[in-house]
């Protein structure tokens, strides 16, 4: 489902180049749960970001869902994430302007999708994350595991084959930790959603399928 | 702490350029409008030095075909049976330049090597009682004045101050205006455009001066009722002149609406725009508060570490005050620089004074609103805790 | 999509009530200013009954005497010739040295008929007089009277609306009748009512009487030219008045011409007039002029007082222009800052919606969009506070006989400035906005 060959990625200032990744292979099989670990600054947002087609790699080539992406532009990218990716940050970004259902619609709006059928889809993703009494609720009205619920329910909305997930747990205590471990198991059970996940905590990532570690740049496993 | 913010806002022009555009337009609007209106508060300031509160103004049409005798006969009679009027105090007749009637005739010259300008008025020897005017020295002329040397004259205040200031009375001097005239009194005020014209020489001529063969009567008239018998007088005036005259066309106007529509081409601009200036002020301000509330909500954390690095509540509603006045001043500084070519190379017609005031009074204005503006999100600003702010990132 | 920008738009509004009342507050009553500017010029210079053929008439409202003078000037050229001797070379050069006695002021009907009569590209002309007044006492009230004595062409020119009667014609001129055509104003402080039954009536001015023929609608614009309360035949004038030969009098002449590109041509004849014109010797002045202008040329005339129409149109029309601008750059700006700075408090929202899908094109819209709803619910409280102004004037006389009116077309041209302060504000911001970066936004 994911394929990164050779990887490389470079920073560059007025006077350094930092290298973030170097020559990075990885493949990521439909269906499977993947975490990835590493300190602080060895460069896995990096390769989240550029899985995600939100960063470009400075050498290597990209494919996902078998389609080479490495050089996609502007609104085939847009295109591309909004049919294919889902997103999960570790510190939510909802939008707090826009209630919870509204949030979680957001991505159908991209598509051509009725009114109906996006409050439709929306509430049904709510309902898999367990928030559907809170559609009408704005954010700030939300405790921090409720926000990273209606968050996957956005990630889910549009039914993407990959879904990325940024440290989805780093901000919550180890109780809420774990709601949000169990419901991104069952998507993956129960949808056979690719899952990539970036995490902190070795606890988290023994519950996947496989755990890829990286420093400085490099896998080390 | 100067030099680190300077550096800090030309490191932010890009963003700071519109605020600093803006800043711009609004002083250089804000000069224009207080340079006008200070301008005419002066000129408002200074008396019109006669009555018009119940005054009444008239035009008749004499026949051309009078002989000189038969017309200062006609006009002599009309004064006399006018008075007699019940309700009237006071009647006089004068020439083309009436009160508030928006004429104007001047005459230049040359008394022995000195330029005397001044805007004349013509009137009968009753003017002076109808007009209440008041006198700094003399008299007003009489028909005797008529048989003298020299022909009378009557000056205002303004003229005196002018070209003679230094004489300690020029009453009874000849001085050389359309041939030699003798000043027989001299009247604190008489502006008799509006309360919004300059105040100027002004000389009161006979009706010898304004036409000596006699074939050009004067036909208007000034009359002052009892208080209060304004109104009333009217029609018996009217019957009578059209009597008089053996013609229709008189017409009779009151004075005191005659100041007020003298008075409108300055104030109904200067009611607009001072309402649109105060709305752009007003918008301005909101604009500029909304501005700098979310740039300083977005500055949380930079807010955070400078007080967890010791920076007091005061210290940091100072810096985001001092950041946006440095930008102010950037643009009050080029507007100044624009503004005060208006007097350097004498644009307008207008005293340099008012200008220098139209600027100190704009730079003002826009100080203390952009202060009013950054002191409440800064101060808001600066009283979170730094461990909120710098836990949020 | 746009019924979802609509709500989007709609509840980021709501959300944020204290950035929205600025915005509204700002927009709105620029708006409205404009408005009534709109209104305003239009009620000066649009062409309203009765001059609806505004752009094809040149008005003639004076004659001006004058005599140049001039300077005299001997240039003496001094040439050493070859052999030391000297020669004289003397030039003699008469310029005009910028002063003159002049003399200005309306025309005689003597003048006008005997000149002004024969021009081409003519449909209609006429010759009046608007400077009589008659005052009419009735029962202790006063009726003023703005009295208009006219030829039988100034009904052709000026299509004033007659609510009964018709107006004086040709052979009433000829004949002296003493007919009147009065405004329903009038009719209203003379008889007391308007109705048809007051056509026939007679009125008493002065020590005459005179029919009504006709009765009109009062013109509600500002215009000297039609101004009257009545209107009597020009041959009913004070007879020395009629058959005075002076070249003052009380008249002036509009000319209708046959389209408005013709105009020019009616004023090159009438120049041509002046300039070959042969003054009687006894005058005191050597050359006449007339300044026949269009209506805008004349306003701006006699508003900055300067007699080069060009010129005159230049100094009334550029301050105005830069007030104008002015007043509307500030706002504008006003607006464009707030809502950059409102760019940065979004920026994670927008990455957001990139990250889920949205093209930078979509974010554009989406902001512009935006900004579009927020200046059309300006638009409309300015449009309803720029109807509430206008009534206020109306009902007090604020601008004297002016009516302000607020037609059809200015409501398109208003929907068109809206549409324009929406994008002109909403651009910079948006395109920022387009902009974010979503890696850096979402870090």
């Amino acid at each position: 489902m994911i394929e990164l060959q050779n990887i490389s990625k470079s920073y560059r200032t007025d006077t350094i180049e930092t290298l973030a990744l170097q020559h990075m292979n990885l493949s990521v099989p439909a269906g499977e749960f993947l975490s990835i670990m590493g300190p602080s600054g060895c460069g896995k947002s990096t390769l989240l970001n550029i899985m995600g087609l939100i960063d470009e790699p400075t050498e290597g080539r990209v494919a996902l869902a078998g389609k080479e992406v490495t050089n996609y532009n502007g609104s085939k990218v847009a295109r591309f994430r909004n049919e294919q990716l889902g997103f999960i940050f570790q510190s939510f970004h909802l939008i707090n302007d826009l209630s919870v259902v509204d949030n979680v619609e957001l991505p159908l709006l991209y598509r051509r999708v009725s009114g109906k059928e996006r409050r439709r889809l929306a509430l049904e993703a709510l309902e898999r994350v367990g928030l559907s009494n809170r559609a009408n609720h704005f954010p700030t009205q939300l405790s921090g595991g409720q926000k990273q619920r209606v968050a996957i329910a956005r990630a889910i909305v549009g039914r993407p084959n990959i879904i990325l997930a940024d440290e989805p747990t780093g901000n919550l205590d180890s109780h809420m930790g774990d709601e949000i471990m169990d419901i991104l198991t069952r998507l993956n059970q129960e949808l056979g959603t690719t899952i990539v996940m970036v995490t902190h905590d070795e606890r988290m990532a023994k519950k996947t399928h496989r755990l890829v570690r990286l420093s400085d740049g490099e896998r080390v496993s | 702490m100067l030099s680190h913010l300077l550096k800090l806002m030309w490191n932010k022009r890009r963003a700071n350029g519109l605020i600093f555009l803006e800043i711009l337009l609004a002083f250089v609007v804000l000069f224009g409008v207080y340079a006008f209106g200070f301008y005419n508060l002066d000129r408002y300031s200074s008396p019109l030095g006669f009555s018009y509160a119940n005054s009444l103004g008239v035009r008749v049409d004499i026949a051309d075909d009078l002989d000189s005798l038969a017309s200062i006969e006609l006009q002599r009679r009309m004064v006399r049976e006018v008075g007699a009027l019940p309700g009237v105090a006071s009647v006089s007749m004068l020439g083309p330049i009436n009160p508030f009637g928006g004429n104007t005739w001047r005459t230049g010259s040359d008394d022995n090597g000195f330029d005397l300008n001044t805007m004349m008025v013509f009137a009968d020897e009753h003017f002076a009682e109808t007009m209440e005017l008041k006198f700094r020295q003399g008299r007003w002329f009489t028909v005797a004045d008529g048989a003298g040397k020299y022909d009378p004259i009557v000056v205002n205040g303004k003229f005196i101050d002018q070209y003679y200031p230094d004489r300690e009375s020029m009453l009874d001097s000849v001085i050389q205006i359309n041939g030699e005239k003798k000043i027989v009194g001299v009247v604190e005020d008489y502006k008799y455009h509006s309360n919004f014209a300059e105040n100027m020489p002004l000389t009161f001529f006979t009706q010898q001066e304004y036409n000596p063969d006699g074939t050009d009567p004067f036909e208007q008239l000034v009359i002052r009722a009892e208080p209060g018998r304004t109104a009333e007088i009217e029609e018996p005036l009217y019957n009578l002149l059209t009597d008089l005259t053996k013609n229709t066309d008189v017409v009779i106007w009151n004075m005191a609406q005659d100041r007020i529509k003298a008075n409108r081409p300055v104030v109904i601009p200067l009611i607009i725009l001072i309402s649109i200036s105060a709305f752009l002020l007003i918008n301005i301000a909101l604009g500029l508060f909304g501005v700098l509330f979310t740039q300083i909500s977005h500055r949380r954390a930079e807010i955070g570490l400078r007080k967890a690095m010791g920076a007091t509540p005061v210290e940091i509603t100072t810096q985001f005050v001092l950041e946006i006045l440095i930008v102010t001043a950037a643009g009050l500084l080029l507007g100044t620089f624009f503004a005060v070519q208006v007097p350097l190379l004498e644009l307008l017609p207008i005293p340099d004074r008012f200008f220098y005031l139209g600027i100190v009074a704009a730079i003002v204005t826009i100080v203390l609103i952009v202060v009013l503006c950054a002191l409440i999100p800064s101060r808001q600003a600066a009283r979170l805790h730094p461990a909120l702010v710098l836990h949020e990132e | 999509m746009i019924k979802n920008y609509l709500t989007l738009a709609l509840k980021v509004l709501r959300r944020k009530p204290f950035y929205t009342f600025i915005s509204l507050f700002g927009i709105s009553f620029t708006l409205m200013i404009l408005m009534l500017v709109t209104s305003m010029g239009d009620a000066l210079f649009g062409a309203h009954k009765p001059v609806s053929d505004l752009d094809q008439l040149v008005y003639t409202p004076f004659i001006e005497r004058y005599t140049e003078f001039y300077d005299t000037t001997y240039t003496v050229d001094t040439i050493v010739m070859d052999d030391g001797a000297l020669r004289f070379d003397s030039l003699q050069s008469v310029e005009p040295n910028g002063s003159m006695n002049n003399s200005n002021g309306p025309m005689s009907f003597h003048f006008l008929d005997e000149h002004m009569r024969d021009f081409e590209n003519v449909d209609s002309y006429t010759f009046f007089s608007d400077a009589s007044h008659i005052d009419a006492y009735l029962d202790g009230r006063k009726v003023s009277l703005n009295t208009y004595y006219a030829d039988a062409g100034y009904w052709q020119v000026f299509d004033f609306d007659f609510i009964h009667g018709l107006p004086f014609g040709p052979d009433d001129v000829e004949q002296g009748n003493k007919v009147a055509v009065i405004t329903d104003r009038a009719a209203r402080n003379y008889f007391g009512e308007v109705s048809a039954a007051v056509v026939g009536s007679e009125m008493e001015l002065g020590s005459e009487r005179f029919r009504v023929v006709g009765i009109v609608e009062r013109p509600l614009i500002d215009d000297r030219t039609v101004r009257g309360d009545i209107f009597l035949p020009v041959t009913t004038i004070d007879n020395r008045q009629y058959t005075s030969t002076e070249m003052y009098g009380p008249f002036q002449a509009v000319f209708k011409a046959t389209a408005p590109g013709k105009r020019e041509s009616i004023k090159q004849q009438i120049e041509f007039l002046a300039d070959n014109f042969e003054m009687p010797p006894e005058s005191d002045y050597e050359n006449i002029r007339f300044r026949p202008g269009t209506y805008v040329e004349i306003f701006a005339g006699s508003t900055v007082m300067e007699n080069d129409y060009d010129k005159a149109k230049l100094m009334l029309f550029i301050p105005v222009a830069v007030l104008l601008f002015l007043f509307l750059a500030l706002p504008l700006l006003n607006l464009i800052n707030l809502n950059i700075s409102r760019v940065y408090e979004r920026k994670s929202e927008i990455a957001v919606r990139k990250a889920f899908g949205a093209d930078s094109r979509d974010i554009l819209y989406q902001f512009i969009f935006e900004n579009l709803v927020l200046t059309f619910i300006g638009g409309l409280i300015g449009l309803a506070l720029a109807v509430l102004v206008i009534k206020y004037v109306n009902a007090n006389d604020l601008l004297g006989i002016v009516r302000l009116s607020f037609s059809v077309q200015n409501f398109f041209y208003f929907l068109l400035v809206i549409l324009l302060f929406g994008l002109f504000s909403g651009l910079l911001p948006a395109y920022r906005m387009s902009r974010t970066n979503i890696g850096t936004a979402l870090r």
